[in-house]
């Protein structure tokens, strides 16, 4: 049988190196954690009120945040990819906007908002109790938001556009067809994001260290637990049970496979409706208006000497956290999400080819529990389980360790964005190769690179906008050298400067991940990997 | 130009069996359907010939050459998926010398016989277009002149115009039989629909449930069916479109 001998010589031995390569970043480090874990730990957990506390906050936290992210998002995706609003662009880049934040830097802004001395009193005199679950809400809703509607965006962008054009000719009514088609249709992306934004709410800690009050969310009592008390086993344990929704998400999309549906040609072209048009622009405002605020609290704080003691303007707090020393941690924290998103780009691609075209069922679900567990698991107990596994090693107290630790981290979603897509492409094609003796390698740089240049691009910035603001995942790896930027968020607590100097340095966070935002919307219209294919003679 | 005969042919998904002792035999520049209702066997039959599926049992000899076992590209067998398949990103050129410039074992660049195929299959003035831009016939021209271009002896065709209207579908059977003479191949066409099968056709398979009901000429299975399911499947649907044989013929003639 010589075409299956073909197949074993080429794909086997790269699908076991990337194999082998999860495993070394994604589950070693875990299982070394889980072996700290014993069943003792779980039974002291059941008993612990304040465990017990803990749970029922962070579920009342995430159920509410669901309720308020996957609808607006939603509404916000569809107005976008199913409408003819203005300012596309620009609305876009706003719904987005949060995701080039450190999720902390919320916290920030919400104390700016309604805070004790914040605007909304200073100027309105309205005072609003933000400390606790209304303030973990509101910061969860803001830092889910962007990922959903990005979610929401690309399935809309994905889904089959000719049943449009059918349902238009056969005279279905917009609603109708919104109700039964449209809907459906989504219905594995819709649960998708659900479980996702549940996941991002049951493991961020940052806004509920800031807002949270005398709130105790499981994730907060987690990194109290490990970071604070250094009991690794208890924080393992409650980590662990965190892992509940991953394998939901699991057995879900073992009973909903995705479709293969081919490439689709046509694109979506909206119908005139300016009522609709209308509805969508006030919609879109309003949330753009709401991100906008977020951004100016930065503005003022940032731009005032020592908020809120001394309001006056100044740039000494922007120049200080862009000079010395605080400027290598800058270059540092760059250096490190570029080589995030190249390294973390080739391997996802990888990944999720194997995830989507191995013939063996067993390959593919492999793939796919492994690159989507990622999802789950809070960043802190993959830096604690870095820490365990790779201290002694010659990359720990490298640059190497945090770029390890932070692809593990985010590999799930730039994963997702990329199996999607992979699984979109007709396996046709692979009958084609196979039929006329085309390599494999050949095809990949030919039809499927390209095909999936904006989804590549799209992970590339997923990737580089995440590990410029994560802190989770690295803050037990770094050293004086290698501290990322996002990092020194935390060195100003306690100091008069607090609130000014963690805006300067959520601002400068913010511009770069703006600035790489529109790099990649630039490249991603100009085509840059065919050009740069066809300048070599790839395709002639 | 060539011959090919499937002798015996078995395939198994896990315990169901989809082709259950298939065999037939394709002759030089011979023209067969293969005739079946949906979900038959059909295009297993046609994956497992053209070597993107292995088989259980059974042999496929082409030219008196066992090939069961060889790898697809070596075959020299060309496909037209009913889908297309083109190459989203590629022009129609492009789509249809790419195969030719970067198969593992077709290397010659024939530009003389590219330029052939695209003057016949009138995509001259498509050329620069992407797939997106082109109608549902253009792409399937398309598609049918990727799979010329790279020669081969015989070509699969499984239901390569399910999707279009009945207009475009008379003239792209009128311009695969003028292929099928002018570059001296035999055709293994899949269809479900007795029309087509009875105007093309050189021979008739009638596929049931992953077995051969019967074989023969267009003539021979609609005046002498052998069973009361090729009865049924073939003369049902055809007389309740035409009146009589005459009027088929007159068909096949045009």
């Amino acid at each position: 049988m010589r075409f299956i001998k073909f197949k074993i010589t080429t794909l086997n031995t790269l699908r076991i190196v990337i194999f082998l390569i999860l495993i070394a970043i994604i589950i070693h480090p875990l299982a070394k954690i889980i072996t700290l874990t014993s069943f003792s730990e779980y039974k002291k957990l059941l008993s612990d009120n304040e465990f017990k506390e803990s749970v029922r906050s962070s579920l009342l936290a995430t159920i509410s945040v669901v309720i308020i992210t996957v609808p607006l998002s939603f509404s916000c995706a569809y107005c976008i990819t199913r409408t003819n609003v203005k300012h596309k662009l620009f609305f876009s880049i706003f719904c987005t906007l949060p995701l080039f934040l450190p999720p902390i830097s919320f916290g920030f802004s919400l104390l700016s908002i309604f805070g004790k001395n914040g605007f909304l009193y200073s100027i309105f005199g309205i005072r609003i109790p933000l400390l606790g679950q209304v303030g973990i809400v509101f910061g969860l809703v803001l830092y889910t938001f962007p990922v959903s509607f990005l979610m929401f965006k690309n399935a809309l962008q994905k889904a089959n556009n000719s049943v449009y054009e059918s349902a238009v000719l056969l005279g279905i009514s917009s609603f109708r067809f919104f109700i039964n088609i449209t809907l459906p249709q989504l219905k594995k992306a819709i649960i998708t994001v659900i479980f996702s934004v549940i996941i991002m709410s049951l493991t961020e800690y940052g806004v509920c260290l800031i807002v949270g009050g005398k709130v105790r969310t499981l994730s907060l009592l987690i990194y109290r637990q490990v970071a604070g008390e250094l009991d690794f086993s208890t924080g393992a344990a409650m980590g662990s049970i965190l892992l509940i929704p991953l394998l939901l998400l699991f057995i879900f999309d073992i009973k909903f496979p995705s479709i293969n549906e081919g490439i689709i040609y046509k694109l979506y072209v909206a119908s005139k409706d300016k009522k609709r048009d209308a509805i969508s622009y006030i919609l879109l405002g309003s949330v753009s208006i709401i991100f906008l605020l977020v951004i100016l609290s930065f503005v003022v704080m940032c731009f005032a000497k020592k908020y809120p003691i001394d309001k006056t303007f100044s740039l000494v707090n922007i120049i200080q956290v862009l000079s010395p020393p605080y400027l290598f941690n800058y270059i540092n924290s760059v250096f490190i999400s570029l080589m995030v998103s190249l390294f973390g780009c080739l391997l996802t691609v990888a990944a999720s080819y194997f995830a989507c075209k191995s013939s063996s069922l067993i390959w593919r679900r492999i793939y796919y529990l492994l690159s989507t567990l990622p999802l789950i698991v809070p960043g802190l107990l993959f830096g604690i389980g870095y820490m365990l596994v790779y201290s002694g090693s010659f990359i720990y107290n490298t640059f190497i360790i945090l770029i390890m630790a932070n692809i593990a981290h985010f590999f799930a979603s730039p994963f997702l964005f990329s199996y999607h897509s992979f699984c979109n492409i007709s396996p046709e094609y692979e009958d084609i190769s196979c039929l006329y003796g085309i390599s494999k390698k050949r095809m990949f740089i030919d039809v499927y690179l390209p095909n999936l240049r904006s989804t590549i691009l799209d992970m590339f910035f997923c990737f580089f906008s995440n590990s410029m603001i994560t802190i989770s995942a690295v803050v037990f790896l770094y050293t004086s050298s290698t501290m990322p930027y996002s990092l020194i968020l935390n060195r100003f607590e306690g100091s008069v400067e607090y609130l000014s100097k963690s805006s300067a340095v959520s601002l400068v966070i913010l511009f770069t991940n703006l600035a790489a935002f529109i790099l990649t919307s630039y490249l991603k219209k100009q085509k840059p990997l065919e050009r740069l294919l066809r300048k070599h003679k790839v395709i002639i | 130009m060539s011959t090919l005969a499937v002798e015996n042919l078995h395939k198994m998904f896990g315990q169901l069996t989809v082709l259950n002792g298939i065999s037939f035999l394709v002759r030089k520049d011979e023209f067969v359907s293969i005739l079946g209702a949906s979900g038959c066997g059909k295009s297993t039959l046609l994956r497992v010939i053209a070597g993107l599926e292995s088989c259980n049992k059974g042999k496929i000899i082409k030219d008196g050459q066992d090939v069961t076992n060889v790898h697809a590209a070596e075959r020299n067998i060309g496909m037209v998926f009913q889908n297309y398949s083109l190459f989203p990103n590629m022009t129609v050129k492009q789509n249809i010398s790419y195969a030719l410039k970067y198969s593992k074992y077709k290397k010659k660049d024939d530009s003389d016989l590219v330029n052939k195929v695209i003057e016949k299959c009138e995509l001259k003035n498509e050329l620069k277009k992407y797939p997106y831009q082109l109608s549902g016939g253009q792409q399937q021209r398309t598609a049918i002149a990727r799979s010329l271009v790279m020669s081969p002896d015989i070509l699969l065709l499984d239901e390569p115009f399910s999707a279009l209207d009945a207009s475009l579908r008379h003239n792209l059977r009128k311009l695969i039989k003028q292929f099928q003479r002018e570059f001296h191949i035999s055709i293994i066409y899949v269809t479900h629909d007795q029309e087509e099968a009875f105007t093309l056709s050189d021979s008739i398979v009638i596929i049931n449930q992953g077995v051969v009901e019967q074989i023969g000429s267009p003539n021979e299975i609609y005046c002498s069916p052998c069973n009361d399911y090729v009865n049924d499947f073939t003369h049902k649907q055809l007389k309740e479109k035409y009146f009589d044989l005459g009027k088929i013929v007159q068909i096949a003639k045009a």
